[in-house]
């Protein structure tokens, strides 16, 4: 059924996903601070997650969540200062990327976990060849030569169904158009044959008929562990087996794709799945609506980081932070209201 | 339409490209032969990926882009034939709220000077009540008093964005003309801005033309949606025809493109996938210009540009410029693209 | 007066956010720099450091060219001493006399009452000419633009010093001549600046809103293009100071200038370079033109390194991918915008 010629695989993964199996990359407690002149931003708290072989999670969150700098610090990307890792474990296979050498870590980026990024113009160098710049990696990580290189470019740029792969590899970044980009930057990305894809957004920037085509190449690497970033759910929705739904710096909420949208624990998981216009609704009521803004990282408070646009918040989470407790199988949640339903239940 | 506000007959804005370093020189369609009327208290929405257009004929109609030809009656008056010094106070009948709240506020003014800046401009109000007006436009949009004094750069940008719709109803417009209002927003943002812009026009009986490339919230806000493609007017219809009939095979596709917020149906449904990007309307395709993405292309479609017609039914207007628009074009396009 | 419910948000509205490390809120500052945030961003050691020191040297020349008269003991012109000539320096005269014996600490104090109204009136002058003729060129654009930008090329094609001393020599020398010669030499740099400033604001999201609620040309020009130029010029005549400083005592020093028994510095120096042996008359006033320069270059440089980045920032699409991603994770919104 794939329109795409160029596809050998096309699959739909069945909505319970696959089979959890033990994690290949696996994010403990990782904590991270900006320093911003107007004091220490907290981005990132305590956050962990895990993905297994061939799974999806993506991780859901308003901006300023905290979901970008969690990969890019995850990554050794983020530059310090001003940002500050202050704590947590970032394992890949079993070895903590973040106790590496950069040279350590500059091995493993790009061999065995890569990164899409939104904006495939600016993170393309624009005045090398497409060729040139998946090369570069596969010649370092994988030893090729320069024309083994060339001709694994060309195959990758045909596997993500760029048209012509032949002259585009010798194109330079501006001359493909967004959709092409973003092919070739999956392309990039894949080319080391990597465990584990981190996308942040990278669709956002791309008309819907061109998202769709990426997310159905996306979905057809069967064998692919990704980390997808997105504030997207109808994307989320069509991609992930499991989803992390981030609030003010902190996972707040994960489980299974599909109990995350048909049972949302906390209360901001479900005022943000009400908040979409749907496509489908006959019925045009008013839109769910959080009040007020999202706490700033610079001035979290004590309690729970969502008290004060909460509707279903009472005292305990004024005085202390809600941690995440299992409220269904695989599904946390941190709520202290979420949880009293899941004792009262169970 | 028997109240109609807004008339857009055959409208064209073309503009020169210059010489660019890719060789090309020549006429950008950005609009061609664009149909559509918009009702008192009626919201018209206008989809379509980057490049159709859209933005063209919002700048267009309120006057900020030269319409190459056809005409715009507001009321019977042509906007288009108007000397320079009737642009500026047709103006006040048509209002913009832009896409990034944070630009398109003017940074230096407070808040209660950017909200009064029209009043200024068309002196509609005494200068010693523009306060005052502007509370009150500043309350309409759920925004407290204080703001008056504050800067755009102290609010959020959901804020920001009602700050911007203030100002689009200083002076009473009878249309607003919203170019992507929420692109710039947050998820539960973007929701209370769209609700705001429904309980504003339930008071006031206001008529949008809502701009926009995201397909949910225009099939949420709109009666009618009106779907474009390089330029061109490719559907015009009820927003439940465009969603449960659509005649147009990139209407077909478009609908099916978007994501479902629902795992278990985005999973299982089939998604029609057009091929390529759309073309450089540097150099649009001829006869039909959605063809070479079309799934149901045919010569015809290369020789022959389809017409504009109204095929609909119970005398409900449906418009559709398509050789082979038909009923159930959903599973003939979907039969097709799965071949 | 508000018959509309707000939209479920009360708390929304009622809390401008503060300047914080939220990202939505930094995000706006790239846009345009507003002097209500500059405070805030008043970061980096070294630069502030050096900011503060400039700050206080030209304090020091203020208050000693507005007081010096009540304090020192001699007149630096018709105190004369010619028995105590080409003294070095002494208790009685901190920096010497000169071969009339005129005390050199009194005519190098009393330089800076010549040397900075002189730089002050000519940036001023220079800053007046070239931006309004920047700014009316980049507005209009077209032969008007053409014009102006030629005859600016046509000055800037000659090395300032040479044009200000063929201009001085021809005017003959006097200290006003000095201010005419610099400014005709320097606006045209202003002139470019502005127009730049006044091209890329142009095109800004907040002047198409201004125009689309009906502002004229003239305000438009006024209120929502002119604010936004003056931080860069700022920036440069504060360097220019500095400069003007450099260059009048350039023009005095080769005698086009400002004229003996005038106690200008350049000329001191330049009277110095006969009598090396005598390495006081040349050092104070050396170094009073040093530090002078040398402060007002400290604070322009501050003030660039304040403003500029951002403006970077905002205007170019590239930069490195981990530039962009930090700022995306830092500002949030701005970089996770859809295009």
């Amino acid at each position: 059924m794939s329109a795409h010629p160029s596809l050998e695989l096309t699959l739909q993964p069945s909505p319970e996903g696959r089979a959890p199996g033990a994690p290949v990359f696996e994010v403990q407690d990782l904590q991270v601070e900006f320093r911003t002149s107007a004091g220490v931003a907290k981005a990132v708290n305590h956050v962990s997650f895990s993905v297994a072989a061939g799974e999806c999670l993506a991780i859901v969150g308003e901006s300023g969540s905290g979901k970008t700098a969690t990969l890019l610090a995850a990554l050794g990307l983020l530059p310090t200062p001003p940002s500050r890792t202050t704590g947590g474990k970032v394992l890949l296979d079993g070895v903590d990327l973040l106790a590496l050498s950069r040279r350590g870590l500059r091995d493993v980026l790009g061999r065995d976990i890569s990164m899409v990024f939104q904006d495939s113009l600016s993170a393309f160098n624009p005045v090398l060849t497409i060729g040139r710049q998946i090369s570069e990696g596969v010649r370092r990580h994988r030893g090729l030569s320069k024309k083994a290189a060339h001709a694994l470019s060309i195959e990758m740029l045909e596997r993500v169904g760029v048209p012509d792969p032949r002259q585009r590899v010798d194109q330079y970044p501006h001359q493909l158009s967004g959709g092409m980009r973003q092919r070739a930057m999956i392309a990039m990305a894949l080319a080391g044959e990597p465990k584990v894809l981190i996308a942040d957004e990278p669709t956002t920037a791309l008309d819907v008929t061109v998202q769709a085509q990426i997310l159905e190449l996306v979905r057809s690497f069967e064998d692919l562990s990704v980390v997808w970033v997105s504030h997207d759910l109808g994307v989320v929705a069509g991609l992930a087996d499991r989803v992390a739904v981030m609030y003010a710096g902190s996972v707040i909420e994960q489980g299974p794709a599909r109990d995350i949208f048909h049972d949302p624990r906390h209360p901001y998981t479900r005022a943000l799945l009400g908040s979409v216009p749907r496509l489908r609704d006959p019925d045009r009521g008013d839109l769910v609506s959080i009040p007020g803004l999202p706490p700033s990282l610079v001035d979290l408070p004590a309690g729970c980081p969502f008290y004060a646009r909460c509707d279903v918040r009472d005292e305990r989470g004024l005085a202390r932070r809600p941690e995440l407790v299992t409220v269904a199988p695989r599904h946390e949640a941190a709520c202290f209201a979420a949880a009293d339903e899941a004792r009262n239940h169970g | 339409m028997a109240d109609t506000l807004l008339e857009v007959r055959d409208l064209s804005v073309h503009f020169k490209a210059k010489a660019g370093a890719r060789g090309g020189r020549g006429v950008v369609k950005a609009v061609d032969g664009l149909d559509f009327t918009i009702g008192y208290g009626e919201t018209l929405g206008v989809v379509g990926e980057s490049g159709c257009g859209k933005s063209t004929t919002g700048l267009a109609i309120q006057g900020l882009v030269k319409a190459t030809s056809g005409s715009i009656m507001l009321e019977g008056q042509d906007l288009t034939t108007l000397k320079a010094n009737q642009v500026r106070a047709a103006r006040r009948r048509t209002q913009m709220v832009f896409q990034d709240p944070t630009s398109s506020l003017n940074m230096r003014m407070t808040v209660g000077q950017i909200v009064a800046e029209p009043l200024l401009v068309h002196d509609t109000v005494p200068r010693s009540e523009h306060r005052a007006r502007a509370a009150e436009l500043l309350g309409l949009v759920g925004m407290p008093e204080s703001a008056l004094d504050r800067y755009p750069h102290e609010f959020s940008g959901g804020q920001r964005q009602r700050v911007g719709i203030a100002r689009a109803l200083a002076v009473e417009p009878d249309l607003i003309i919203c170019d992507e209002p929420t692109a710039a927003l947050d998820v539960s943002i973007r929701a209370q801005v769209l609700n705001l812009f429904r309980e504003l026009q339930r008071a006031r009986d206001l008529s949008y033309l809502f701009i926009s490339h995201d397909l949910s919230a225009v099939h949420h806000i709109s009666d009618r949606i009106l779907v474009m493609y390089l330029g061109r007017p490719m559907e015009l219809a009820s927003r439940d025809t465009v969603y449960n009939d659509p005649q147009h095979p990139y209407t077909v596709a478009l609908m099916s493109a978007v994501p479902v917020p629902d795992p278990d149906i985005e999973r299982n449904r089939e998604h029609i996938l057009l091929q390529g990007d759309v073309p450089s309307p540097l150099n649009p395709p001829s006869g039909c210009v959605f063809r070479t993405r079309c799934p149901l292309a045919q010569d015809v479609c290369a020789a022959e540009v389809p017409a504009w017609r109204d095929i609909g039914t119970d005398g409900e207007e449906h418009m559709v410029a398509c050789h082979f628009a038909q009923p159930g074009m959903a599973e003939l396009v979907a039969g097709q693209a799965a071949r | 007066m508000t018959d509309i419910q707000r939209p479920g948000d009360a708390s929304d509205p009622g809390s401008p956010v503060a300047v914080t490390g939220r990202g939505e809120t930094m995000s706006t500052a790239p846009v345009t720099p507003t002097l209500a945030l500059k405070a805030d961003r008043l970061e980096g050691g070294g630069g502030r450091l050096a900011f503060n020191i400039g700050v206080t040297i030209v304090v020091i020349w203020v208050l000693v060219a507005l007081t010096v008269p009540w304090w020192t003991p001699f007149d630096p012109v018709t105190d004369q001493d010619l028995q105590g000539r080409l003294a070095p320096p002494s208790g009685e005269h901190w920096f010497g006399t000169d071969n009339l014996g005129r005390d050199v600490f009194a005519r190098v104090m009393h330089g800076a009452r010549l040397s900075l109204p002189i730089a002050l009136v000519t940036v001023a002058v220079s800053v007046a000419i070239g931006c309004l003729i920047g700014a009316v060129a980049g507005f209009l654009g077209g032969l008007v633009d053409e014009v102006v930008m030629r005859i600016s090329d046509i000055v800037l094609s000659f090395p300032a010093i040479v044009l200000a001393l063929a201009i001085a020599a021809a005017l003959g020398p006097s200290t006003t001549n000095v201010v005419i010669a610099i400014a005709a030499v320097t606006w045209p740099e202003y002139t470019r600046l502005m127009r730049g400033q006044v091209l890329s604001i142009r095109n800004n999201l907040h002047v198409l809103a201004a125009q689309s609620i009906g502002c004229s040309r003239a305000r438009i020009f006024r209120v929502h293009v002119l604010p936004f130029g003056l931080q860069p010029i700022l920036v440069k005549a504060t360097v220019d100071l500095g400069m003007v400083i450099l260059l009048a005592a350039g023009l005095s020093f080769i005698g086009v200038g400002a004229v003996p028994p005038t106690p200008e510095w350049g000329a001191m120096v330049s009277e110095a370079q006969s009598r090396i042996d005598s390495w006081w008359l040349g050092l104070f006033p050396g170094i009073a033109i040093l530090s002078m320069v040398l402060a007002f270059n400290f604070i322009g440089d501050a003030m660039r390194d304040r403003f500029d980045p951002q403006m970077r920032t905002q205007r170019t699409r590239g930069g490195g991918a981990t530039s962009r991603m930090l700022r995306r994770t830092l500002l949030g919104k701005a970089g996770e915008r859809a295009a």
